[in-house]
């Protein structure tokens, strides 16, 4: 049976049934998704590691003790508790840990990319390394409303009820979140060009 | 007689994200082709947003591993 061609609902059905091979597909359907959200909230790669396990942990049993009822809604359902737990982290710890290695370059250098369909390896390795300080560097309101709009798919609607805020305060913070995004680029852009063209 | 704009700027977060209505598409769509600071803001933020698009991180494959050894070890109920 070729599972590739298997949507979440059907390889729920047979994961639930007992077969393993079909979880192992979701979870590698899923899991760079999952992983890329929890990240974006904690900051920290051992943190999101750590989370990333206890939601698949939590995913596991709620299906094995027979108790999921999301009908058919498996992707959101995961990124909802994924988001829940690590929210409740990142309020816990109320900090942003920077861990650097013995040769002081930070952990994040060794965070591979997954594929993107821009350029060469190095720029886009630059760019997205670029991408991922500056969703750091954003206030939380608006990395939170990025978050749940751009990896959870959430409407704004939705997550305007999620954080208790009206539609236009969660559209406000995405806007500002783009712009902030983009006016970061653009500030790194002139800066390699003035140190470029300096003489 | 130039069209009276009756969104806004947030309008356009929810065009860009496909949250309008056929007939705000249509009114949004016809501005960004006459307004050209309008379609200056909303370019910007289409450009944040293809990078965005691209960005997803690679799940370590240890994890992966502890979390498909967690699942053939539970056993179900």
């Amino acid at each position: 049976m070729n599972k590739t061609s298997l949507n979440d609902s059907e390889l729920l059905s047979l994961y639930i049934r007992g077969n393993e091979g079909a979880f192992e597909e979701l979870l590698n359907r899923h899991k760079n998704r999952v992983f890329t959200t929890i990240y974006l909230i904690v900051k920290d790669r051992y943190t999101a590691e750590d989370l990333m396990q206890e939601v698949f942990i939590k995913v596991i049993s709620t299906i094995k003790s027979g108790r999921y009822n999301e009908e058919g809604k498996f992707l959101p359902w995961i990124l909802r508790i994924a988001h829940n737990l690590s929210i409740d982290h990142f309020r816990k710890s109320k900090r942003y840990p920077m861990i650097v290695m013995e040769d002081g370059s930070s952990i994040f250098n060794s965070i591979e990319f997954s594929e993107a369909p821009i350029e060469t390896e190095h720029i886009k390795q630059d760019t997205y390394n670029l991408l991922k300080s500056f969703v750091k560097d954003l206030p939380d309101s608006q990395r939170e409303v990025l978050i749940m709009r751009h990896y959870m798919k959430m409407s704004f609607q939705e997550i305007a009820d999620a954080t208790d805020v009206s539609i236009n305060t969660a559209l406000g913070r995405m806007r500002y979140a783009l712009i902030n995004l983009k006016k970061r680029f653009e500030q790194t852009q002139n800066a390699y060009d003035t140190n470029f063209y300096r003489r | 007689m130039p069209m009276t704009q009756t969104f806004t700027d947030d309008d356009l977060v929810r065009y860009l994200y496909d949250e309008v209505n056929e007939d705000e598409r249509l009114e949004i769509k016809e501005s960004l082709r006459s307004d050209r600071s309008l379609r200056k803001s909303f370019e910007e933020m289409k450009e944040a947003k293809s990078l965005l698009d691209g960005f997803t991180m690679k799940a370590p494959e240890h994890v992966v591993s502890r979390i498909l050894h967690a699942s053939k070890n539970l056993q179900s109920a």
